[in-house]
């Protein structure tokens, strides 16, 4: 089985402050000033991709037969890519030394940031390039934040697209084993087949971590930089994609009455004397 | 400007998807997270069809007249069906559960005989992905989570929450049709749901998809073997009357069972932010904000949180927010209503006292 | 003479009250420990003998209480604050030892702007002094990456050290003066005066014991004007340590003061500076501050310096002001940390040590050679210098393993106390010293008669005058054989 695990490097929101944020709305790159990191739902896809491969390499071994034969899904080869700049080579590199059998990077400088159509179009035409079995992605990313791509990558490869998935197994025989958000509540079910996985907010959410030695072993093999127009994106459909019309900044402040002057037990009584209790009476 | 409001009715999250449609297309103030702007526009119904002259819900176009297309489950009762939609022309699609494939084949078929302009679709994973499949089936743009859209003759834009709620973003559409899911916040974007003073719905047209197929599916094609677990329920977190929320500030796991707790004894639900969930101290399904819940409770209580905007999401209909919080300068002070600067573990406990000794009886 | 646990319990209850003697066992066992054997903590393996209760000082004179109480038994006291101590020293060595927290002593007494003076209780976390003086205009220049959880107390017991040093000082030039509890139950008070040659420093006795001589119950500090609005920040990227490290010492030796002076080497520089440095980068980060002709003149200076060094290019400062802005750790950081340990089983260590300008260099390389030859499961080791003065600096290797075969109470035995060994020999046959802030605890106290050679006689006096029973956080600092 070959995996393709997308995943995107995204600046550290969280270390921003407001006054940042205001020149990102005027237009300034202040998140260029931030460092780096892996977007939360693509970290636990990538955890689980390499899990899921330990568990089908261990079936497998555990029913005394090869890799190879037989066993429902083989051994499962991993892939990894990103669409972006420079700055996720680290993150590359990283998981060539843990054991992805290939990484990729698209480059892009934040081109395609709101351009879910075309991101899909990218990843499907490097899945199917890879002849890809299953996908798996985060189900969203910054900065768009559209969850649109897994679906549309679905369609333009003519999968289904499960989203909400938050647990990755192999079953005895070495079949896939997910658990995902099925409308009311979580469904674990077996795979049949090519999808589009959307990781949700699943439980193993750390990438593992590589040992200099594994750092070293891999520090020769190269990331494969793949041009988008090899993917049948051309620059004019790029210019053409940028819906992006204008930021605002969002204006959440209330009446931010602080409460002071006496011990917090005492302004307890006054918050529920004076804001609580007034407002739940009304009923 | 010609709208196709399209509902999944087989999907369990069906109620939702009708009630952010029908805000977003009631005549009445704009009120999806926008305290302070208010919006006044007429309506005009004629039997079939609704059209409106100016600002409407979050819709602002020279005219709409919008239709209501709901695809119910092979065996569901038709005039159920039919309540779900927001207007009184409305398509009935039997469908089986799952069959993402014939729903957009559908809708697509739809444009292609020159159907209308904008495809409206409900808020959640559903709405998404049935947007986005359609416009990639047909060439046409989508924009997902939507707070409100501007259709004038000369430029069509949408807004949408970005870069994790810390700003919003205005897309400028382009290409036709035009697929538009819609941002959870229109759920309960009026207090009152349901159809208003709209009639009754009239089904124009109703058609069967894939019945000739075997067996109804009631899984997606794609999986088998499937093993139902335990259905986590957040329902007490959005319906609560008054929701705790703490965050990292609890400190540590026993910081918030002390928390939990103390919202039990006061009759109010419990949740958690993310990174709480994140370091073990909370299940997955105590999550409040964007991957979360978005609560429609009446007062809130943050604790120990500084109020990120993806958290912030999940609160921002509350009438009452009350911050506890260490820091006088965490985002969540100025963005409550009022604030103790304090350790909210310690108030949320007093607070369970106090209520607890006002309990009669 | 040992007394139970039942006993001491007892005592203590009767001395204080019930309410200020804890013995729920969560708290007694988070209390054996501090961040030496935090995998202990996270997995909830507990391996330090149980102490017999928490106590929760309330005034100096529950101290003198307690104190006298455990000379007077044998008892062995653990003064706590913080807790974010990373040597051991809060450990328990013994079964049914007392751990004494200073946290409830939380005020601050006193706020002195024209003195420029601060004076606390030992219980108060440096976050809320700093923030308090600021609403005045003012600073106490001490941020250590705990500030907002360590506690005054603790951070003069260690020799602390903040990351704006190379201007303001470490903690033992912050002090002015003081109080202090003894085992046997005297107290000390120290004046605060700017400066006297009435005999030794006496202060020197106190700042830097670690609870092995005494319990601090009061400190008073200096303020300084608080005046960001003057920041400057300059960063660098090169290829060369050496470069780096005489870069630094041109700096220091020209006489100026910036108060952020660092350097990481690429290992290091990765984990902070990858959204800008290449894989091979070292990296200088430097910060400017103070009333606006000197923060202007100390930019101008290093620009200078840097500018000699051609290999040395320039990055805007706003990435080093953005950095540096996300330096501290909160509750929540470490939280967010001890899940990611908990999923992946990586743990990151540190060891600082200092050394003359002619000798760190190589002592870096050795040790780091070492470690990364001799040490199974490293997944990354390098270093930072953080402090620099005239003569020389400190080195902050700071190194990741994943803890494989290796149940989590073994971790220390087999990974990091072997790298600690490493890098205490390179530098004491670097003739530097072993240990630069973080304390001796009870981790390094294996080659302290070492790093003290022939003045170890003075240090051993010490212990043997002011806590001649031994009662005081035995196994920290002083080897067991210096104890009677």
């Amino acid at each position: 089985m070959k995996v393709l695990v997308c995943f995107k490097v995204t600046p550290d929101y969280e270390a921003l402050r407001p006054a940042d944020w205001e020149r990102v709305a005027a237009g300034s790159d202040e998140t260029k000033f931030v460092h780096r990191v892996l977007n939360v739902f693509d970290e636990s896809a990538l955890e689980l991709a390499l899990r899921l491969r330990d568990a089908v390499r261990q079936a497998a071994a555990g029913a005394g037969r090869a890799a190879e034969s037989g066993v429902a899904y083989g051994d499962v080869r991993l892939r990894a890519l990103t669409i972006g700049g420079h700055d996720a080579d680290p993150f590359l590199q990283t998981l060539l030394a843990l054991g992805y059998d290939a990484v990729a990077r698209v480059p892009a400088n934040g081109a395609l940031d709101f351009a879910p159509q075309l991101t899909a179009s990218v990843i499907a035409a490097y899945a199917r390039r890879t002849e890809s079995d299953l996908l798996l992605l985060g189900d969203r990313s910054g900065p768009g934040d559209s969850g649109l791509v897994p679906f549309l990558v679905a369609e333009s490869l003519g999968w289904s697209c499960l989203s909400g998935v938050t647990e990755l197994r192999a079953s005895a025989e070495g079949a896939l084993r997910l658990t995902w958000a099925a409308g009311e509540g979580q469904q674990r079910a077996t795979l049949r087949g090519s999808a589009v996985l959307a990781v949700g907010n699943a439980v193993v959410s750390c990438l593992r971590v590589p040992t200099l030695t594994d750092r070293l072993k891999t520090r020769g093999l190269g990331i494969d930089l793949v041009q988008l127009e090899d993917l049948g994106v051309h620059q004019q459909d790029v210019v053409a994609s940028s819906g992006l019309a204008g930021l605002e900044v969002v204006d959440r402040r209330r009446a931010g009455v602080i409460l002071d002057g006496r011990p917090p037990a005492t302004l307890a009584r006054t918050l529920l004397d004076d804001y609580l209790a007034p407002l739940l009476e009304t009923s | 400007m010609r709208a196709l409001a399209v509902i999944d009715g087989t999907a369990s999250d069906a109620p939702q998807q009708a009630r952010a449609l029908a805000s977003f297309l009631r005549a009445g103030e704009h009120s999806a997270g926008e305290r302070s702007r208010a919006v006044r526009g007429g309506v005009v119904h004629s039997a079939a069809v609704h059209s409106a002259a100016v600002h409407r819900g979050g819709v602002q176009a020279e005219t709409l007249e919008a239709e209501t297309l709901v695809f119910a489950g092979l065996a569901a009762d038709r005039e159920e069906a039919a309540t779900l939609a927001p207007t009184s022309a409305v398509r009935l699609v039997r469908v089986p559960a799952w069959r993402r494939d014939l729903q957009v084949g559908y809708l697509a078929e739809i444009h292609a005989a020159g159907g209308p302009d904008l495809f409206l679709f409900g808020p959640g994973r559903v709405g998404v992905e049935l947007a986005g499949r359609l416009s990639r089936r047909t060439g046409g743009s989508v924009v997902s989570g939507v707070l409100d859209v501007d259709l004038q003759s000369d430029h069509l834009t949408a807004r949408k929450a970005v870069y994790s709620g810390y700003l919003r973003a205005r897309f400028a559409l382009t290409g036709a049709p035009l697929c538009v899911s819609l941002d959870a916040a229109w759920i309960d974007a009026t207090a009152a749901s349901g159809r208003g003073e709209l009639d009754r719905p009239r089904i124009f047209s109703e058609v069967v998809l894939g019945a000739a197929e075997a067996g109804a599916e009631v899984v997606p094609p794609v999986v088998s073997d499937v093993e139902m677990l335990a259905a986590a329920s957040a329902s007490d977190l959005v319906n609560a009357d008054v929701l705790v929320v703490a965050g990292r500030g609890a400190g540590n796991r026993a910081g918030i069972e002390r928390a939990a707790a103390a919202a039990q004894r006061m009759g109010a639900a419990f949740g958690v932010t993310r990174p709480v969930a994140m370091n073990g101290w909370a299940p997955m399904d105590r999550i409040v904000g964007v991957s979360g819940v978005r609560t429609a409770a009446r007062a809130c209580i943050v604790i120990g949180a500084s109020g990120a905007p993806a958290f912030y999401w999940g609160i921002e209909r509350a009438q009452l927010i009350v911050a506890v919080n260490l820091d006088d300068r965490a985002p969540i002070v100025s963005q409550a209503d009022v604030a103790i600067i304090g350790d909210g573990v310690s108030v949320i406990e007093e607070l369970a006292r106090l209520a607890e000794q006002r309990r009669p009886g | 003479m040992h007394m139970s646990r039942e006993a001491i319990v007892e005592g203590l209850r009767r001395l204080l009250g019930a309410e200020s003697v804890v013995t729920d066992e969560e708290v007694l066992k988070h209390a054996s420990v501090d961040n030496f054997r935090k995998l202990e903590d996270i997995f909830g393996v507990y391996t330090r003998p149980l102490p017999a209760a928490v106590v929760m000082a309330g005034s100096t004179e529950e101290v003198v209480e307690v104190l006298r109480f455990a000379d007077e038994h044998g008892i062995n006291v653990v003064p706590r604050t913080g807790g974010t101590a990373t040597e051991g020293g809060l450990e328990t060595d013994e079964p049914n030892s007392v751990v004494l927290d200073g946290s409830r002593m939380n005020q601050i007494i006193d706020i002195d702007t024209y003195n420029m003076q601060a004076t606390v209780q030992c219980g108060v976390p440096l976050q809320v002094l700093e923030d308090r003086v600021r609403e005045l205009g003012m600073t106490t220049g001490h941020s250590p990456q705990s500030k907002p959880v360590a506690h005054l107390g603790g951070l003069v017991a260690t020799r602390s050290i903040g990351q704006f040093s190379t201007l303001y000082g470490g903690i033992e030039d912050m002090v002015v003066g003081l109080e202090a509890v003894f085992a046997g139950g005297r107290v000390a008070r120290i004046k605060n005066v700017p400066r006297r040659a009435a005999g030794p420093d006496i202060r020197h006795i106190v700042i830097g014991n670690e609870g092995a001589l005494c319990f601090i119950t009061e400190v008073t500090v200096k303020l300084f004007p608080y005046l960001p609005q003057n920041n400057r920040f300059l960063g660098y990227t090169l290829k060369s340590m050496k470069t780096g490290f005489e870069v630094l010492r041109q700096v220091m030796v020209n006489g100026y003061k910036p108060s952020v002076a660092r350097l990481y080497d690429p290992g290091d520089a990765g984990l902070h500076f990858s959204h800008f440095a290449e894989p091979d980068d070292c990296v200088l980060a430097f910060m400017a501050e103070g009333a606006a002709g000197i923060s202007a003149a100390t930019a101008a200076g290093i620009e200078a310096i840097v500018g000699e060094f051609a290999e040395c290019q320039p990055v805007e400062g706003k990435l080093i002001e953005t950095w540096f802005n996300n330096l501290c750790w909160g509750p929540d950081d470490i939280a967010h940390e001890n899940e990611r340990i908990y999923q992946t089983k990586n743990v990151n260590r540190t060891t600082e040590i200092s050394a003359n300008w002619s000798r760190i260099y190589d002592i870096y390389e050795n040790a780091l050679r070492r470690i990364v030859t001799e040490i199974p499961d490293i997944t990354m080791a390098g270093g930072h210098s953080s402090h620099s003065y005239i003569n020389g600096t400190n080195m902050y290797f700071n190194y990741f393993y994943n803890v494989v075969d290796c149940p989590p109470e073994q971790e220390v035995d087999k990974y990091y106390l072997p790298i600690i060994s490493i890098i205490c020999e390179e530098t004491l046959r670097g003739g530097g010293s072993i240990v630069h802030h973080h304390g001796l605890g009870k981790a390094r106290v294996p080659w302290v008669k070492e790093e003290y050679g022939s003045s170890f006689f003075m240090l051993e006096a010490l212990k043997q005058a002011f806590d001649p029973h031994g009662i005081m956080n035995k196994g920290t600092i002083f080897p067991s054989d210096v104890v009677k």
